[in-house]
């Protein structure tokens, strides 16, 4: 029987579990950054790159290599931000991090602040997420309470403040160079790149955005043989554990911390308890609203960044969005399209009109006015926005769009066959 | 506009960024709170002389960003989700019966200014779905049963 892997979610999953600082200071916390305060940062950055963390946000970049990125010697400050604007469809793990396990993140962050040289981090939560909001906040109070924040912590010498920011809603602020434009006080709207954020981010300044639960995996990887441990629990250049938002049709939905070399079908069947009331598995959507969909006979993959890839889909945040035999593809598409026109930041023509016109498109169908030149229509709708706009919410529309269109056609055929 | 006690909030705010208007959004949403859960031009000039920004710029947020409201709220403001995963297991069923209950639509408010029901987009409480929100309060795994039961306490 499969079972989670606990690292990141070692405390939570205790129930006797203190979440304040002396809580976690018990289960060893702080530990990690104390050695971090030992090292280089330049070593920092060499480590983070061995233990082969990639970012949990959806791109899977490889963290390490992030940050090395950043520029140095131009005078001015480097920033590290924390990007907690969790809102892709299905995805529900940063918020456990933050509402369950403050320190750990926040220990996180500290150690990427000392990596990057940045003396002041941002946390850019998500407004809705106001317990997580009021959690984080006394938790940065208690470490500036602790010497742990402000000047000179552990007597490493280094400086750090951290800011928890409050975004106001808008889906587009989670693409790290809209998120920059959101905490700088504007409209959030992605920017032209390059320059990257590295070395234009925050105010013009070198900056790092970096995933909540990414963070949350510096304290182990820092940990004594953290490195070899966090490598050894996936393939090859998919390292370490990570956190699986499992919704939808299953018996047991919920977030779990899973090694990435375990197949979809042992997480749907094993973790999530399969299919409820008995029914079988029409489809999954395997990594946030905006991945390629699957059909019931291709689960039996690895859920990992690399082996998803290989079959034409991804793992994005790890949000596996499961839907049983009765569900109704088309009204699940036509409420995908209406998120995404929703959400489109407005700045993209392929990206403001295809997400508006995919969306009319579909209800077409609904109301039993689709056609054959209308399914072509949408499939070429879904091609127009990949890779043409600014950033990727063109293509997080596009690919459910031509998934559903290419694997479900019949569905679609139905509806105007019926009517 | 911001009484003395949230002005030192405001002064806080403002201390943590290297410029003013990097701390518009959170006081932009301080004096929405401080309003009743809704902006007017009067607050959002305020706001623009702390943040040291044109009118038109804190407008533009405003419109921008899906919590900022332009138009007053019930006293208890019920958002429900339909997005994806909430959508797959009873969301838009609720809100429909969420409606109904109140007798009015999403994007209204009660005659009585009680209630108001708005559709959200994902709320992040993905494998706890159905999720609503009532003004700070997040609610999950909710079924119609349980938001009558709801929203009959917040009457009383």
């Amino acid at each position: 029987m499969l079972e989670e892997t606990l690292v990141l979610f070692k405390n939570i999953r205790n129930p006797k579990y203190d979440k304040s600082l002396t809580g976690y200071k018990k289960t060893g916390g702080f530990k990690s950054l104390k050695k971090v305060f030992g090292m280089k940062p330049e070593e920092v950055v060499q480590e983070v790159k061995e233990s082969g963390v990639r970012g949990r946000g959806g791109a899977g970049f490889p963290t390490g290599l992030k940050w090395s990125f950043m520029a140095k010697g131009t005078g001015k400050p480097s920033y590290l931000v924390a990007n907690a604007d969790e809102s892709e469809p299905g995805t529900c793990k940063d918020r456990e991090l933050m509402l369950k396990d403050p320190h750990l993140f926040l220990e996180g962050l500290m150690i990427g602040s000392y990596a990057v040289g940045c003396h002041h981090a941002y946390v850019y939560v998500r407004g809705e997420f106001f317990p997580a909001i009021k959690i984080l906040n006394a938790a940065v109070d208690e470490l500036y309470a602790d010497g742990l924040l402000g000047h000179d912590p552990l007597g490493s010498g280094f400086n750090l403040d951290i800011t928890i920011h409050t975004g106001a809603g808008a889906y587009i602020c989670g693409e790290e160079t809209a998120l920059l434009d959101s905490l700088e006080g504007k409209r959030g709207q992605p920017r032209v790149k390059p320059p990257f954020p590295a070395v234009s981010g925050f105010n013009g300044c070198p900056t790092s955005v970096n995933n909540v639960e990414t963070l949350a995996c510096l304290p182990f990887i820092f940990s004594d043989g953290g490195v070899e441990s966090f490598k050894s629990f996936g393939p090859q250049n998919n390292s370490g554990t990570h956190l699986v938002s499992l919704s939808g049709h299953v018996n047991s939905p919920g977030v779990y911390e899973l090694r990435m070399d375990v197949s979809m079908k042992d997480i749907i069947y094993e973790i999530g308890g399969g299919i409820r009331n008995g029914k079988k598995l029409k489809g999954v959507i395997p990594g946030g609203s905006s991945s390629p969909v699957m059909k019931a006979d291709e689960i039996d993959v690895l859920y990992n960044f690399d082996d998803l890839a290989k079959i034409g889909t991804m793992m994005g945040s790890a949000a596996m969005m499961v839907f049983d035999e009765d569900t109704d593809v088309v009204k699940l598409l036509h409420r995908i399209t209406r998120f995404y026109a929703h959400e489109s930041c407005g700045q993209c023509t392929p990206c403001r009109e295809g997400t508006h016109w995919s969306r009319l498109i579909v209800r077409d169908f609904l109301r039993g006015n689709g056609s054959e030149e209308k399914l072509e229509r949408l499939d070429r709708v879904g091609g127009n926005m990949l890779g043409t706009t600014l950033c990727a919410l063109g293509d997080a529309a596009a690919m459910p769009i031509q998934s559903f269109v290419n694997k479900f056609p019949e569905e679609f055929r139905n509806y105007y066959a019926t009517a | 506009m911001f009484s003395k006690d949230i002005l030192t909030q405001v002064d806080n705010l403002l201390s943590r960024y290297p410029i003013k208007q990097n701390a518009l959004i959170p006081i932009l949403l301080l004096a929405q709170q401080e309003n009743e859960g809704w902006l007017t031009e009067e607050w959002m000039q305020h706001v623009a002389d702390i943040c040291e920004v044109p009118l038109t710029h804190v407008e533009g947020v405003a419109t921008f960003y899906t919590m900022f409201r332009l138009k007053r709220p019930g006293k208890f403001h019920l958002q429900v989700c339909t997005c994806v995963p909430c959508c797959l297991v009873g969301g838009t069923e609720l809100l429909e019966h969420t409606e109904k209950k109140l007798n009015i639509h999403a994007g209204h408010t009660t005659t009585d200014g009680e209630f108001s029901i708005e559709e959200m987009e994902c709320l992040g409480a993905c494998s706890f779905a159905p999720a609503i929100i009532v003004n700070e309060d997040y609610h999950e795994q909710v079924t119609p049963d349980k938001m009558d039961k709801l929203i009959d306490q917040l009457k009383q």
